[in-house]
């Protein structure tokens, strides 16, 4: 039994041997017995792996399986949820923080304009006239 | 209900469709990954995830392929991840894992079912990843060898040579057995 019998012994199982290369394997098994116990022992090793597998995992499988994914599912609602009402919080507790802020700009001030909503300071009358006067000064 | 139905039923939102096709594909995906890391808790885990990620890609699941193969596919690239894993693992850890334990030479009359199945798994065990993906698809699931190729996305002479090289040495693995057998 040499190599390139044995080759072509394995090849045979999983493939279509040339026509050449099958008549001299049919060939070699009429006049080699051992080579074909060697097919026997091929065929046996085939039949073992195709049979004494296991097919199944531990018991409830698929109810494992449902509820890790009930669980994701589940999870996954939970976040977005979550997320939902922490932004709703925040643009509550913003809204709140502006209106603060507006009505306490809008104390003291004795007119109502976007600066004096925005909390921007009024120049008063002095202070015109003297950033005037500093520009006709700068003027050539 | 065929499958088809079931798949559309399942994409609509179904569980209970998405659960009878866990029950129809558990064996199928049992034998791959059980083929590839053995029976432990990891193959169980595996398994969970093959399933966990089918249903989050059910959507965009086209129904090109067969559902065996598609989740075939999947199970093989889990079970190779789980294999890196554990090489890593085993870089830095000493592992209690079985893998690499030998193959015991004698058996006695009484062995049993799941004393030949761990046979058998012990020597599929001592396969590299690569050859032990194709001795799975094509010698325990049953798949031609065209089919393994496009599964495993390499070409036909690859997995035509590795199988050959794979059952020679699961046949020296499994000679003693076979011998008393």
């Amino acid at each position: 039994m040499n190599e390139r019998m044995m080759n072509l012994l394995y090849r045979s199982f999983d493939e279509k041997l040339p026509p050449g290369e099958e008549e001299i394997l049919s060939q070699a098994l009429v006049s080699d017995e051992a080579l074909r116990a060697e097919k026997a022992r091929i065929e046996e090793m085939r039949g073992l792996l195709r049979d004494k597998t296991v097919r199944s995992f531990d018991p409830f499988f698929p109810a494992r399986v449902m509820r890790r994914i009930e669980d994701m599912q589940g999870a996954g609602g939970n976040f977005m949820e979550s997320m939902l009402w922490s932004f709703k919080l925040v643009a509550m507790a913003a809204m709140f923080l502006i209106a603060i802020l507006v009505s306490q700009s809008l104390t003291g001030q004795s007119q109502f304009s976007l600066d004096s909503v925005l909390g921007l300071p009024q120049p008063s009358l002095e202070e015109t006239w003297s950033l005037d006067f500093q520009v006709q000064e700068n003027t050539p | 209900m065929t499958e088809q139905e079931l798949i559309k039923q399942a994409k609509n939102g179904s569980t209970a469709a998405f659960g009878e096709l866990v029950k129809k594909y558990e064996a199928l995906v049992a034998a791959t990954v059980v083929g590839m890391l053995g029976s432990c808790q990891s193959a169980d885990d595996v398994g969970q995830e093959v399933f966990i990620r089918f249903f989050k890609y059910l959507k965009s699941f086209r129904e090109d392929a067969s559902l065996g193969t598609y989740l075939t596919r999947i199970a093989i690239n889990l079970s190779i991840n789980e294999l890196n894993r554990r090489k890593r693992r085993r870089l830095f850890f000493v592992s209690s894992d079985e893998e690499g334990s030998p193959v015991p030479a004698h058996h006695d009359d009484s062995v049993n079912r799941n004393e030949t199945q761990n046979l058998v798994h012990k020597a599929i065990k001592k396969l590299d990843p690569n050859f032990r993906a194709v001795v799975v698809l094509r010698l325990i699931e049953g798949y031609s060898t065209d089919e393994t190729a496009k599964i495993l996305n390499v070409p036909l002479g690859t997995v035509l040579s590795r199988l050959s090289r794979a059952q020679r040495k699961l046949r020296e693995h499994l000679a003693p057995y076979m011998e008393e057998a």
